[in-house]
């Protein structure tokens, strides 16, 4: 009983920060409502010019009508007051279309709350709309920055390519095969399947390639310790001694000259990661995975590609991806206590002054997921992930000095990007229930108007002008013709991700969870190679 | 409202709403562009890609000929004992839009412009304002003056005159060596010579830097970077034991030794005969004194200038230069490969 206790202690101080936010917002609120049940309309004197004069003294109209005066009390005593003059309405409960200030039957602090939902909401969704245009009109228009595709003769640095697999018999072999093939100094390669507790026939495939290649495939098999990707990860860290990891999941098709791509930025000495770009190969299989398609390009082709160019935060995304193993010692090695141990890399590097790098013309195939519980499942894992990130680092990017503003203004919108479908969720509920509130003054119907329309065209397009900028640039001109489909997977992302989002807030703080492997289904029947 | 009316609006709506979706259910159904998206599978990475792919396309050309030799052919052959006359027609227009392929030592004429590929199985000599579209030698290919390449070259060797221009790949098996005035992109060889040949350091400089007893500049301590968020400048005859990164301008005085790699965010101006054992990164402009000697590979965003006698690489290790714009001054040697993107020139 005593444990259970001290267990719930230590949970709720872990989440004090969310705690706080949310006494702090109904402090607010509570405050919000006591003013506006004692600020009354005011008059502000104009000089003759016409000009306010801030200097005059301000005089409160209370002092001209004793009790709440309503629209029509304004109006029929609106010749009392001293010309010219103008009034300045200082009240955030503003009425209702009848013209009364107050009304008794209103219950103002829900209103206030949603009021302040409201405006939230539409603030980060137009910022953020703001930051997809930015990108996307920066990858149309401005110089595009490969700094390193260039370098194709080297003397290479030494390179472990790390396979975590568990359970991925339909597709590891043409992994590693393809990997085999790659155009490398073979001397300085070294090829690492990690087999995690495969109960299917990974293991055997894994072991017959790597006796066909002694010096090349060196498996690791593991039995024990943590489950899971970064405790993989971890543990063939231990075992290596070259200086970059290339990490590749099982299902990844890489062609010959990806490596070279993935490893040429590190001849710069400040990099400490670097990312490519993900295909999806299973184009064709359903309407699903034509969507995921094209919201790829928009997020590889666009979105990483201008954060490289205006010298932002690209995301190391666990594949396809490179670490230099020295900054990654010096960052703390894998954390295998996180669920999204790319995002947590990604930060932990910047926090410590090392960039992530993206390579657009790193380009890998992979398989998307082709049914909608495992694509469901997928964004859930991943939006639990990057919460979980956001909590641990949003207060070191935004208290960082050595970092850079805008470095820091985009890690910071890169951490919350899955926070924003529950703060969209939250607008829409304002909204209605302002609506129903019966809350239609000019300000709160301005408000509303806003986010309407920073949602409709702002919030939603702007991520869609970003896919349809990516299909433009890739030269693939009919599948553009799906994007308006796209809005059912936005919404079923929208739903999943706040689902995952509230349960992570609500019920995970007082549920242990155990790191393992969320595995995403596979569909080869065939294999590439064949 | 009659409920005609709220019919019709309703409809009117459902079009509204339903009009974008059609092209999406069409592409939907019909599956125009299903197919995954084409991704480089390297083949473009390799300088010689397309001279290879061109060679293997003449041999099949020419075994095709021998088993039909009456057969069309839109190629003008040269046998050994031959030599290029062209046609009537491609004579006046001083044009031949015909491939050229010598079966033995080639010299194109003067002022002519070859509108398709050019190959000689022995050398390949251009005349004066030639212009080719890519040319292939099996030996010795020379550029002669005001001529261009447009596409690709390569050869063994390959010689560019002063007033010649390299404007797509050119990649040799041996040597490029370019003389001052001339122009270049995307170079390849084990040795690339710029202008008149001059005495460069040694291979084994670098062995010698490390045996040397230099005064050490920077943290004493071992440190994967040292991370400088202003200016640096390093001064003369120092050496540096650590990975720098400079967030300001970099300035590496005359003789200093750089045991590791170094960046700057900001331009990077590097004195007479520096040792740098590492790579340099810009993101702005870099300029490499006279006797330099760099093992790794040089990346600029904006312009490298590349000072007399210096070299980059050697024959065992070559090494990349790449920038927008890089001027070479006569006498600098780059072991691997050299990008001027927009613009590359010998001074």
């Amino acid at each position: 009983m005593r444990m259970m206790s001290v267990s719930l202690l230590r949970k709720l101080l872990q989440h004090s920060v969310l705690i706080g936010a949310l006494c702090l917002l109904a402090l607010s609120a509570y405050s919000f409502e006591r003013a506006a049940a004692d600020t009354a309309p005011l008059a502000l004197r104009l000089d003759p010019s016409h000009r306010v004069n801030l200097n005059a003294p301000l005089r409160p109209w209370r002092a001209l009508a004793p009790n709440t005066p309503s629209w029509e009390f304004m109006a029929a005593h609106a010749a009392e007051l001293p010309l010219p003059s103008v009034v300045l309405v200082v009240t955030p409960t503003l009425g209702t279309a009848n013209g009364q200030f107050s009304s008794p039957g209103r219950p103002r602090l829900l209103v206030t709350l949603c009021l302040i939902g409201l405006g939230v909401a539409v603030f980060f969704i137009v910022a953020y709309a703001i930051r997809h245009y930015y990108f996307t009109l920066n990858r149309l228009f401005f110089t595009q920055r490969h700094p390193y595709v260039d370098v194709d003769t080297a003397d290479w640095p030494s390179v472990t390519i790390i396979v975590p697999a568990h359970n991925e018999e339909k597709v590891i072999g043409d992994s590693l095969r393809a990997l085999m093939q790659v155009d490398y100094p073979q001397e300085r390669l070294t090829i690492m399947p990690i087999n995690d507790r495969s109960t299917d026939k990974t293991a055997e495939i894994i072991d017959e390639i790597a006796r066909a290649r002694p010096g090349l495939v060196r498996p690791l098999h593991r039995n024990g310790g943590k489950p899971g990707k970064a405790a993989a990860l971890k543990e063939a860290t231990k075992l290596i001694t070259s200086d970059i990891i290339v990490v590749f999941d099982a299902d990844y098709f890489p062609s010959r000259g990806l490596v070279k791509r993935l490893v040429s930025p590190f001849f710069d000495p400040e990099v400490g990661a670097t990312m490519g770009r993900v295909v999806p190969l299973n184009v064709g299989s359903n309407l699903l995975t034509r969507l995921l398609d094209i919201e790829r390009a928009g997020g590889y082709q666009v979105d990483q590609q201008a954060r490289m160019n205006m010298g932002l935060v690209p995301q190391y995304g666990g594949t396809v991806g490179g670490v230099r193993v020295a900054a990654l010692h010096e960052v703390g090695g894998w954390h295998d206590d996180v669920l999204a141990e790319d995002t947590d890399l990604t930060y932990r590097l910047l926090l410590e002054g090392w960039k992530t790098v993206y390579e657009n013309r790193a380009e890998c195939y992979e398989e998307v997921p082709e049914t909608w519980p495992t694509r469901i499942r997928q964004i859930m894992r991943w939006a639990r992930g990057h919460n979980q990130s956001l909590w641990r680092h949003f207060g070191q990017v935004f208290m960082e000095r050595h970092v850079g503003f805008w470095e820091r203004v985009d890690g910071l919108a890169l951490l919350g990007v899955y926070a924003l479908s529950p703060l969209i969720v939250l607008g829409w509920i304002c909204a209605i229930m302002l609506f129903y509130l019966n809350v239609t003054p000019l300000s709160a119907s301005l408000l509303a108007l806003l986010a309407v329309v920073s949602y409709g065209a702002l919030g939603n397009f702007a991520a869609f002008f970003e896919v349809a900028t990516a299909s433009f640039l890739d030269g693939s001109r009919e599948r553009i013709r799906l994007l308006p489909m796209n809005f059912f997977n936005f919404l079923i992302s929208l739903v999943a991700i706040t689902r995952a989002s509230l349960f992570q807030m609500v019920v995970g703080p007082f549920t242990k969870r155990e790191n393992g492997w969320d595995k995403t289904a596979r569909y080869r029947v065939h294999s590439l190679l064949s | 409202m009659s409920v005609l009316a709220f019919l019709i609006l309703l409809l009117l709506t459902s079009a509204v709403c339903l009009a974008p979706l059609l092209p999406a259910w069409q592409e939907w159904r019909l599956r125009r562009d299903a197919l995954p998206l084409g991704i480089e599978q390297g083949e473009y990475t390799s300088v010689r890609v397309f001279a290879e792919r061109f060679r293997n396309h003449v041999q099949r050309e020419l075994v095709a000929l021998e088993t039909n030799p009456n057969g069309d052919k839109d190629y003008l052959l040269i046998g050994a004992n031959d030599t290029f006359v062209p046609a009537r027609l491609e004579q006046s227009g001083q044009r031949v839009q015909r491939r050229v392929i010598s079966d033995a030592a080639l010299r194109l004429p003067d002022g002519f412009a070859f509108e398709r590929e050019v190959y000689s199985r022995g050398n390949l000599n251009s005349g004066r304002r030639n212009q080719l579209r890519a040319a292939l030698a099996d030996a010795r290919l020379d550029l002669d003056e005001g001529s261009v390449v447009l596409r690709w070259t390569d050869a063994v060797d390959i010689n560019v005159a002063p007033q010649a221009r390299l404007l797509g790949r050119a990649a040799a098996t041996n040597t490029i060596t370019l003389a001052a005035g001339s122009e270049f992109r995307r170079l390849h060889a084990p040795t690339i010579v710029f202008g008149a040949s001059a005495p460069v350091l040694g291979a084994d400089a670098v062995t010698r830097a490390r045996a040397r007893n230099f005064e050490r500049f920077g943290p004493l301590t071992e440190q994967a970077r040292w991370l400088v968020r202003d200016e640096l400048s390093v001064p003369d005859n120092r050496q540096v034991n650590t990975a720098l990164v400079v967030r300001g301008r970099l300035n590496i005085g005359t003789g200093a030794f750089l045991t590791k790699a170094i960046k700057s965010y900001k331009s990077i101006i590097i004195g007479d005969g520096v040792i740098i054992d590492g790579s340099i990164v810009s993101n702005r402009d870099i300029t490499i004194g006279a006797r330099c000697i760099i093992t790794g590979p040089v990346v600029a965003q904006g312009r490298i200038r590349i000072g007399p006698g210096s070299r980059f690489g050697s024959i065992e290790q070559p090494t990349t230069v790449t920038a927008n714009a890089v001027s070479v001054a006569s006498g600098a040697v780059i072991h691997g490969t050299v990008w001027g993107r927009e613009q590359g020139q010998v001074s």
